[in-house]
């Protein structure tokens, strides 16, 4: 039982992630951000620091949920004013380039192997409480998104992402359509990190480098961009593949869990995004 | 020390530099960033320990031949430049060329598809632990330069030469030009694409494995060393020009020699985020480059 609820936690967490990755800022922008992991990192290093540097303790720790989401939203500007010049494969070097200073902004901040022992708020010492908050968000998500689809908006950022020129015409503010779901993403990533933070009690810097924004990537492309059921199946997929690999390899081996699983996605993405763009659930291709 | 320290980044640079000539080769082909590039260096630099050491055992165990040491490095660099050649070609035969036509953003993520699966390979069969080649070096007396500093150094200025002419005099070089500035028009005109594209992969092989074997002897390699060349290299790359090798090369040992006074005066971490910051303004004020002929629209 305690398994099976770890395990739907961590599926929560990862779909919160998955969601604005996929539904949000590739599936509402069409920019490919392949670092935006760096925000989930983002959410997890401030968790870590309000708890372990700052010693938050008892309702203050609940600051860091609101706090990741703000940071998240600060740093989010990066990516947003890049797009003013930038588009396509520029865009993916900046969003490279975002994830790996990140990544060395966890190092210097939380040390080599990463915060570890993050205390719960009260309300969400167990696996349940975790649960049930980040099904809550993520059912919000849910349904935001189904409802966004028959909003004018959402028809706007059809005209914007498939033709930019026709937008510009009739008077949309492309840039401006095109931040506001980078922002947005951005956030949604943050509070899924914070969650993470909460869930595995530690921050590994390991977690947020680049070939696990790879790996998230390559689920968006397995589930289908901008597809709700797609998410779901991914990163239930994903959660499941850790599972029985963990299970597998444990004690010594257990390196090989994470680079059996960079090989799995690796041809995954590899295969997916040149011969099946749609993904499993999706409509349109990448 | 100052001194030191110039000669240091001086060599560091020529590493960032044989990359980042690598880069702008492929990128002529591809029209786009091959990240798996400093995999398939990573890759060579495994070969040649593996081979040297395997070599020497056999020899010195089954023959009296002199020189075991000598022969088996050379016989070990060799294995490796092959070895990497023959991925390279096997890498651009069967994924990069089918894909060609679909657009640069989606040859850049299956590069890094490529780079990820093979990282992980080389982390399961070699761990994750820093290995370093088993040969002695002994720096020469008086200069304080090991024979592989200076063996790797005329390499790159003979590369560099040599490369420049033969992009600026040859058929080859021309029809290497033409086939960024106008495909259709290049393929049009009879010019044997696949062929070209296939040495220019080679040529980038060939110079990646020379990196990686100097590499493995002088600093030792892990898995992941790919990752910290591939944004080194990038930033260089940026702020030379990719159409420029010169400039390529210049900002490369600049680069170089800024990371080792960086490292030396505050920590790797920061240096290294100096240099992503950098990158970070350069995308950001001036995308095409700052010397860089404008060749496609961004």
């Amino acid at each position: 039982m305690d398994l099976l609820l770890s395990l739907l936690t961590k599926f929560f967490i990862y779909a919160i992630f998955l969601f604005s990755l996929n539904n949000i800022v590739i599936g509402k922008t069409g920019y490919w951000a392949i670092g935006h992991i760096a925000y989930f990192a983002i959410g997890a290093l401030f968790t870590g620091v309000i708890t372990v540097i700052f010693h938050f303790t008892g309702y203050y720790i609940y600051l860091a949920l609101f706090g990741s989401i703000i940071i998240s939203i600060i740093f989010s500007l990066i990516p947003a004013l890049s797009i003013l010049r930038l588009r396509g494969d520029f865009f993916i070097f900046v969003s490279i380039t975002i994830n790996e200073l990140i990544k060395l902004l966890v190092e210097l901040i939380s040390g080599p192997s990463g915060f570890s022992n993050i205390p719960r708020p009260p309300g969400l010492t167990t696996d349940l409480s975790l649960m049930c908050l980040s099904s809550i968000i993520f059912l919000i998500l849910v349904l935001y998104a189904s409802i966004f689809k028959y909003h004018n908006l959402n028809y706007i950022t059809t005209i914007v992402r498939q033709n930019e020129e026709l937008a510009k015409v009739m008077g949309i503010n492309v840039y401006y359509i095109r931040s506001i779901f980078i922002i947005l993403g951005c956030a949604t990533a943050g509070a899924a990190g914070s969650l993470f933070a909460f869930y595995s009690n530690s921050t590994d810097p390991q977690r947020f480098n680049i070939n696990e924004a790879v790996i998230l990537f390559a689920l968006c492309a397995f589930g289908g961009i901008d597809s709700i059921r797609g998410t779901i199946i991914a990163s239930m997929f994903y959660v499941l593949i850790l599972f029985v690999l963990e299970s597998i390899f444990k004690g010594l081996f257990q390196i090989y869990t994470t680079n059996i699983t960079s090989i799995i996605f690796g041809l995954i993405l590899i295969f997916s995004i040149n011969f099946f763009p749609q993904g499993i659930m999706g409509k349109r291709g990448l | 020390m100052l001194f030191d320290l110039l000669k240091y980044g001086f060599f560091n640079g020529i590493y960032i530099a044989l990359v980042s000539v690598g880069f702008a080769l492929i990128f002529n082909i591809l029209r786009t960033i091959d990240f798996s590039l400093t995999d398939r260096m990573t890759f060579s630099g495994y070969v040649f320990i593996i081979s040297e050491k395997y070599i020497k055992g056999l020899i010195s165990s089954h023959l009296q031949l002199p020189f075991v040491e000598i022969i088996s490095i050379l016989v070990g660099c060799l294995l490796s430049i092959l070895s990497c050649i023959i991925l390279t070609l096997i890498i651009e035969k069967y994924i990069f060329t089918p894909i060609k036509e679909k657009g640069t953003s989606i040859l850049i993520i299956t590069s890094f598809g490529i780079s990820v699966i093979m990282q992980s390979l080389m982390s399961i069969i070699f761990t994750n632990s820093t290995i370093v080649s088993s040969i002695q070096e002994y720096s020469i007396p008086g200069i304080g330069l090991y024979p592989r500093e200076i063996l790797v150094l005329s390499f790159a200025v003979t590369i560099m030469i040599v490369l420049n002419l033969i992009i600026k005099k040859t058929l080859f070089g021309k029809s290497i030009n033409a086939l960024v500035f106008n495909y259709e028009l290049a393929i049009f005109h009879k010019i044997p694409v696949k062929k070209i594209s296939s040495l220019v992969f080679g040529i980038s092989a060939f110079i990646i494995a020379i990196s990686g074997i100097s590499l493995s002897v002088g600093f030792g390699i892990y898995p992941n060393i790919g990752n910290k060349y591939m944004i080194y290299s990038f930033c260089a790359c940026l702020i030379g020009g990719l159409k420029n090798l010169y400039g390529t090369v210049i900002a490369s040992i600049l680069l170089g020699v800024f990371l080792q006074f960086g490292d030396c005066f505050t920590s790797p971490i920061v240096s290294e985020s100096l240099t992503l910051i950098i990158l970070l303004v350069l995308l950001y004020i001036k995308p095409e480059g700052l010397f860089f002929e404008k060749i496609r629209v961004i």
